[in-house]
């Protein structure tokens, strides 16, 4: 390819040069999706009532709030690196957020954990067997929302790497909607919110991220 | 001990006068940016113009193939294109712009490393089935029906992949360069001619199982 094929390419892109509108910052992009994922979850609570014991569980530091923070701040750590992502020149914020998002579900499990194992023993299964099924599902409806519009929003900007933007906003969705599934999960036993609600963004990460890389990529063709 | 000493202080001076450039240079890139996104295309010409042979540079010291070089070049000026609406003035211009040119670069070395090294050579243009194109061919002056031909044509176009087909109409239907139709299909020139260069072969392989000699 010749020098000269350059300069012509340059004369004809010049001549190409319709205004465009800049992506909006990250930052609102980030809350626009917070605000999205709050008013699900306050809509749901509203139906259907916090988790029993309803407000006590959110007044000390039970497993129950640990991992409800672990989830919401991995969720939007998890968007937020997504977001990065899909904009040339924002790696680093990129994967400091997908740091963060590991160590905010990390540490959020590890300390509910510990409490549960220093609290006395009671009827708190470890696998609810055929019950973690529809608190699993329901994880998944509601993170569609979340992911339609980090989807949306990343498609919307420039995604150089296509598949790890996807995963990303796969994971986050899943942690967001598992956030507001955990808030009115009625699935008994304390060690179900910890193992099988800290679980569920990654396995829901793996299974979602295939359906948002295929609506990524369309949407960043028409976009 | 003095020379060190000079030579250091030198250095730092060169330093200082580099960083001071760069800053001056990412200043200018940076509004001149802002500038194409408002679609003053002047401006964005002279900022392309300008970023060539910063890009030349970076992929010089990776590629030493100057055809591939020019290749990648391209490949980043159409990427930049396509996502001028991802650059915030508020952000610096440099990391943007190195972020695309190393992604197409890794892209190359990754379509390269797979190839293997065995790249085929583009062919000819005249080589292409371009009996299928046009009145005036060979094959349609030794008494071809050209309705017949434009029909297999269509059949087998309509066979295959979308990307292939519209690099083979813009090119053959509309009359483009291969520049304007690359600029036209969102893909560098060296792509487009890649995708033009497979529907030929499909296209050949089809017309010859349709059309008996």
């Amino acid at each position: 390819m010749s020098g000269g094929a350059t300069d012509q390419l340059i004369v004809a892109l010049a001549r190409d040069a319709r205004p465009v509108t800049p992506v909006p910052s990250l930052r609102w992009e980030v809350a626009a999706v917070a605000a999205v994922t709050l008013a699900i979850s306050l809509a749901l609570v509203e139906e259907r009532g916090l988790r029993p014991p309803g407000l006590e569980l959110l007044r000390a530091p039970t497993p129950f709030a640990l991992v409800a923070l672990g989830l919401a701040l991995a969720g939007l750590a998890a968007v937020t690196a997504s977001l990065a992502f899909a904009r040339p020149g924002r790696e680093r914020t990129g994967w400091r957020a997908v740091t963060a998002s590991a160590l905010g579900l990390l540490l959020s499990v590890g300390t509910a954990s510990l409490v549960l194992m220093g609290s006395p023993p009671g009827a708190e299964a470890v696998w609810g067997g055929w019950l973690e099924i529809p608190c699993v599902l329901m994880s998944l409806t509601l993170s569609v929302p979340a992911a339609l519009i980090v989807t949306y929003l990343a498609a919307s900007a420039a995604p150089l790497r296509p598949t790890g933007t996807a995963f990303l906003a796969a994971c986050g969705a899943t942690a967001l909607g598992t956030f507001a599934g955990h808030l009115i999960c009625r699935t008994p036993g304390a060690w179900h919110v910890v193992t099988t609600h800290g679980a569920i963004p990654l396995v829901g990460g793996l299974l979602v991220a295939g359906p948002v890389l295929r609506l990524l990529q369309s949407w960043t063709r028409s976009a | 001990m003095d020379s060190i000493q000079w030579n250091r202080g030198k250095r730092a001076r060169f330093a200082r006068k580099e960083r001071a450039g760069d800053a001056s240079r990412e200043t200018r890139w940076s509004q001149w940016m802002a500038a194409a996104q408002r679609g003053d295309a002047r401006t964005y010409e002279s900022l392309l113009r300008e970023l060539r042979p910063s890009l030349q540079g970076f992929v010089r010291r990776q590629i030493s193939n100057d055809a591939a070089v020019e290749d990648i070049v391209q490949t980043v000026l159409l990427s930049l294109h396509r996502a001028r609406h991802s650059y915030r003035s508020e952000h610096l211009f440099e990391p943007w712009l190195w972020a695309i040119a190393r992604n197409a670069l890794t892209d190359f070395q990754r379509k390269r490393a797979r190839r293997n090294g065995r790249e085929e050579p583009l062919p000819d243009e005249n080589a292409l089935p371009d009996a299928y194109f046009g009145p005036t061919s060979p094959q349609s002056r030794a008494g071809r029906d050209q309705v017949g031909l434009s029909r297999d044509l269509e059949h087998a176009l309509s066979r295959l992949p979308a990307s292939q087909q519209e690099a083979v109409l813009l090119l053959h239907m509309e009359g483009l360069s291969v520049i304007e139709a690359a600029v036209r299909a969102q893909v560098s020139p060296g792509a487009l001619k890649a995708r033009v260069h497979r529907a030929y072969r499909a296209l050949r392989t089809l017309l010859e199982e349709e059309v008996p000699s």
